[in-house]
């Protein structure tokens, strides 16, 4: 029973055919729900990353609002609809920008390293506010999209498509991500983290680390940001690129924790059902539920929702 | 006329331009705070135990310095500190729930740019980027949004452990 939960991968493989499961199962307000906390949960996976190496970044909105703004975009101005040629060119912005910002970022660590995100995303924030032609305040809208070239007729947003799109993405950067935290260079992460000075000595290169995982998990949140429009069909600059919105991520990751690559999804679904919930229930004080939530994780997970699954081995 | 706690001092000439004596007060309360923080910090026996904390916490317990004490005991300052700036600030602005999600940021930002653990780094820093997000609503209303950030990220790309704020020494 015990190599059996040991067995990420097969669990991997269970995750996503329960989820592709739950569509014939659970209400559409459901399903909508988890498909957008997938993508929310594609941005903490990226942080995921990041926290394996000590690093907190308070500005990943920037990368999902990249992502995002991407995909609008290409769809509105070159009228390409087909939805993988979107998310590849999500991904591509994604990799593209974070490579460039890389070489600037990576000298810095701690909380030097999360304002200097913020102080980037809150600079995309405001060149698309005050351009127009960016879309300012109102962003971008997409229409009816192709799968593969199969157009749907009566087109929902959320449809049996958009959502085996989303889930199935999801899942292959989760086993991207755990393959890549088995390989010997994922290993260094928790090196670099605990001795940086002790690790260079042993021959990591440092800083070429760091601005691998800051790439890796930079194009993960600008997928997470791609699929997220795909998913409502808008995006403003207010819902992603400000710093509220990396700063709900990076909650949702310290809610989280980073044992496992399963934690970022499950806290993410966590997260958005309880705002869901609290703010059905208590539309007046759902911040303070939200509040005593991340308390009683704090105290009682110190280690994240992800040592549920797997206590630390010592 | 609604009542105006801030006006109640009145005004006073400073060089021919009207300043209202509150304001002034607000400066004379800030410097005060910073004269007494560093001379704590530097002259004290309380400040030096403080600093031996900060730079190693095992090494100090070690040595018999009560850590949780002083955990709490400067938290219990920082949360005070806070307390204060909300309560002078009141009179200037308008008080909102929520308000100090906008501070926060901005305190952030003012800490990283000043550098960490230092009073002077601090004031400084608070003095550049109060300065020039006034200078950029003044020229240029548009850059408003970010220019408090992008003056942060200037200033650590030429000096990444902030203004004031010493290299780290990493252990090995």
């Amino acid at each position: 029973m015990r190599d059996l939960f040991n067995n990420e991968k097969l669990i991997l493989i269970i995750f996503l055919f329960s989820f592709i499961g739950f569509w014939f199962v659970l209400p559409d307000y459901a399903i909508n729900t988890i498909t957008l906390s997938f993508c929310n949960g594609l941005v903490v996976l990226g942080l995921l990353l990041l926290m394996r190496l000590g690093l907190v970044s308070f500005g990943h909105g920037m990368y999902y609002c990249l992502g995002g703004y991407a995909v609008a975009m290409t769809y509105n101005f070159l009228q390409i609809k087909e939805v993988f040629f979107l998310v590849a060119f999500a991904i591509l912005t994604g990799f593209i920008v974070s490579f460039l910002l890389g070489f600037f970022v990576r000298r810095f660590r701690g909380i030097f390293f999360a304002m200097l995100n913020l102080a980037l995303s809150m600079i995309l924030f405001g060149i698309i506010v005050k351009s127009v032609s960016l879309g300012s305040t109102d962003g971008f809208g997409i229409k009816d999209l192709t799968y593969l070239s199969y157009t749907i007729e009566d087109q929902k947003r959320l449809n049996i498509f958009s959502y085996i799109l989303i889930v199935v993405f999801t899942v292959l950067m989760m086993l991207f991500v755990m393959n890549f935290l088995r390989s010997p260079s994922g290993k260094m992460l928790e090196a670099i983290r605990e001795n940086e000075i002790r690790s260079a000595y042993l021959g990591i290169s440092i800083n070429k680390q760091i601005h691998k995982v800051y790439i890796f998990s930079s194009t993960l949140a600008a997928l997470g940001g791609g699929l997220m429009v795909i998913l409502i069909g808008h995006i403003t600059p207010e819902d992603t690129a400000y710093w509220t919105k990396s700063g709900e991520f990076v909650f949702v990751a310290i809610l989280s924790g980073s044992l496992n690559v399963f934690a970022p999804l499950i806290g993410s679904l966590f997260f958005e059902f309880i705002r869901s919930y609290a703010l059905f229930y208590f539309p007046n004080t759902w911040q303070m539920i939200i509040g005593i939530v991340l308390i009683l994780g704090i105290l009682y997970l110190p280690e994240g929702i992800g040592s549920i699954f797997n206590k630390r081995k010592k | 006329m609604p009542y105006q706690p801030r006006m109640l001092l009145g005004n006073i000439n400073v060089f021919s331009i009207p300043y209202v004596v509150y304001d002034l007060g607000i400066i004379c309360i800030a410097s005060l705070i910073w004269f007494s923080f560093n001379f704590i910090i530097k002259y004290t026996k309380i400040g030096k135990l403080l600093l031996s904390v900060i730079n190693d916490r095992e090494m100090s317990s070690a040595l018999g310095i009560n850590v949780n004490k002083f955990f709490i005991y400067t938290f219990t300052f920082g949360c005070l500190l806070g307390c204060l700036g909300g309560a002078v600030s009141a009179p200037m602005i308008s008080v909102v729930p929520g308000i100090g999600v906008e501070v926060i940021v901005l305190a952030f930002a003012v800490v990283v740019t000043g550098g960490l653990g230092s009073v002077t780094g601090a004031a400084i820093g608070a003095l550049f980027i109060g300065l020039a997000r006034t200078i950029a609503i003044f020229y240029a209303p548009q850059l408003e949004l970010f220019i408090v950030f992008f003056v942060m990220a200037i200033i650590l790309s030429f000096k990444p452990e902030g203004l004031f704020g010493s290299k780290e020494v990493r252990k090995i």
